[in-house]
């Protein structure tokens, strides 16, 4: 598995970049964008709804994951596979349900981020092991486990930088990743 | 003819690359992504040594060994504390770490601007500044290296190794102190890879951080998917076949930004089917 999708990945990759050049390029939001003040520090209009989208889908995955049929059938997939299969869910067509939707979110973030800072072809790998390690030390399986640990994970991030120089960001990251794996494997809220 | 030996050398160098990694993941099944790694370290010590210090070659790539063994033995000794997927991820981590590394120590390996002037060895006088000769040192060391692991993975520890692959539990009751195997073919598989790495920083005698990104860990990983897991002579033909491809597209002609991206949308989906029809590769006896 791991493999192969390393494989789309770059597959994929190549392809934006023979479309679209490797440039760095940006999406406009048309106009100024607006900036707000919170305890006197700033945040600009798309940051704003970029932390309310955030906080909103993991809302919505939560009570979906809780309260509907499918989401039962999604946790009853991640427990047992086999048993599932037997009690008579299509597994099968559970799991491409869930990539699917968890494509749809990602294409969401993509979005975000041009309107934030721009986007590059190459940027997909570093924002992909951003996303893993996040729900890693957040807790797999954890929808609010998944949001503290990007919390987490930025916080830590951009302290880091603050004491030392911008570079290491990614090592920090992975740092901060394999501690998490050596001490705490099941994350932080477990599931 | 000049271009043939260009691509021999790359090819050898490949080679030995390939033959490493397939000892970790091919033989004892540990999904490592970190060879560009020890790669680097292997260039990037040969490199300052020759250019700052002025040491010999063969002196600096037993150093650079030692030291990427060094270096090793403390990442594996990390890893073996992780299974299946999240040793890969692991392993991935430290890749970016050391990547970081090498791009971050400004006053050690120069940054982003890379290291030039690297000389090409030379052993009691004789020199092997020409391609010609610089192939044969590269292809003998290559055979070497295809020595030792064919040594090795036909020994008893080769056999133990295969065994943690299929069944790491049963041989653990006989006795065996598995983590200890593991390790040490972790670090023997990391030595060669450095090796690997000096030929590289002495033959293009430029060497800068953007070589030793995961892009080059998961290429080496495709080679040896590609020729197959745990088969010695599969690691060979696929460094052969994934050298030779790009190469092949360059004379469709494509414009160099578009060939440049062939090669990587190519091995990308080679990736991609292998692992749906063939997961062995060409010649392997192990299946991911």
């Amino acid at each position: 598995m791991i493999v192969a999708s390393l494989g789309v990945l770059t597959v994929i990759q190549a392809i934006i970049v023979m479309f679209f050049t490797s440039q760095f390029q940006t999406l406009s939001t048309g106009g100024g964008s607006r900036v707000f003040e919170i305890f006197g520090a700033v945040i600009t209009q798309v940051q704003l709804i970029i932390l309310i989208s955030g906080l909103l889908i993991m809302g919505i995955l939560a009570i979906v994951l809780k309260k509907t049929l499918f989401g039962k059938a999604i946790n009853a997939v991640a427990d047992d596979e086999e048993v599932s299969k037997i009690v008579g869910i299509d597994t099968n067509r559970i799991i491409g349900r869930v990539f699917f939707i968890g494509s749809m979110i990602a294409g969401l973030a993509g979005i975000f981020i041009g309107f934030d800072t721009g986007i590059e072809p190459t940027m997909g790998m570093s924002l992909l092991l951003k996303g893993v390690i996040a729900s890693i030390i957040g807790g797999i399986g954890n929808i609010y486990g998944g949001v503290l640990g990007a919390f987490l994970l930025g916080f830590v991030e951009n302290f880091g930088i603050w004491k030392i120089s911008g570079e290491w960001k990614d090592a920090i990251a992975f740092g901060l990743l394999i501690i998490f794996l050596l001490f705490r494997p099941q994350g932080i809220l477990r599931k | 003819m000049e271009y043939l030996i260009h691509l021999a050398i790359l090819g050898s160098i490949y080679t030995i690359l390939a033959i490493s990694l397939n000892l970790v993941v091919g033989y004892t099944g540990l999904l490592s992504i970190t060879q560009a790694a020890f790669y680097g370290i292997g260039a990037y010590v040969t490199a300052i040594l020759l250019t700052t210090y002025d040491i010999n070659f063969f002196i600096s790539i037993v150093l650079g060994a030692l030291i990427t063994a060094a270096v090793s033995l403390l990442i594996g000794y990390v890893l073996s504390k992780f299974k299946g997927d999240y040793y890969a991820l692991g392993s991935f981590g430290f890749n970016v770490i050391v990547y970081s590394i090498f791009l971050n120590s400004q006053s050690l390996t120069r940054g982003p601007l890379g290291i030039p002037g690297i000389d090409r060895p030379n052993l009691f006088g004789l020199s092997f500044s020409d391609n010609f000769s610089f192939l044969i040192l590269v292809a003998i060391s290559a055979v070497l290296i295809f020595l030792i692991a064919k040594f090795i993975s036909n020994s008893s520890f080769g056999r133990v190794l295969k065994t943690i692959r299929e069944d790491e539990q049963a041989i653990q009751i006989f006795g065996y102190k598995t983590h200890q195997y593991k390790l040490l073919i972790f670090v023997i598989g990391a030595m060669m890879a450095s090796v690997a790495g000096a030929f590289f920083a002495s033959y293009i005698t430029f060497i800068d951080p953007s070589t030793f990104t995961i892009n080059e860990s998961i290429f080496i990983l495709s080679i040896i998917i590609l020729g197959g897991l745990a088969n010695l002579r599969g690691s060979v033909l696929g460094a052969i076949f994934l050298i030779l491809l790009p190469e092949v597209l360059r004379f469709v002609g494509f414009p160099s930004e578009i060939a440049a991206q062939m090669r990587v949308l190519v091995y990308g989906a080679l990736l991609v089917i292998l692992m749906m029809y063939r997961p062995q590769g060409l010649l392997g006896e192990y299946k991911l």
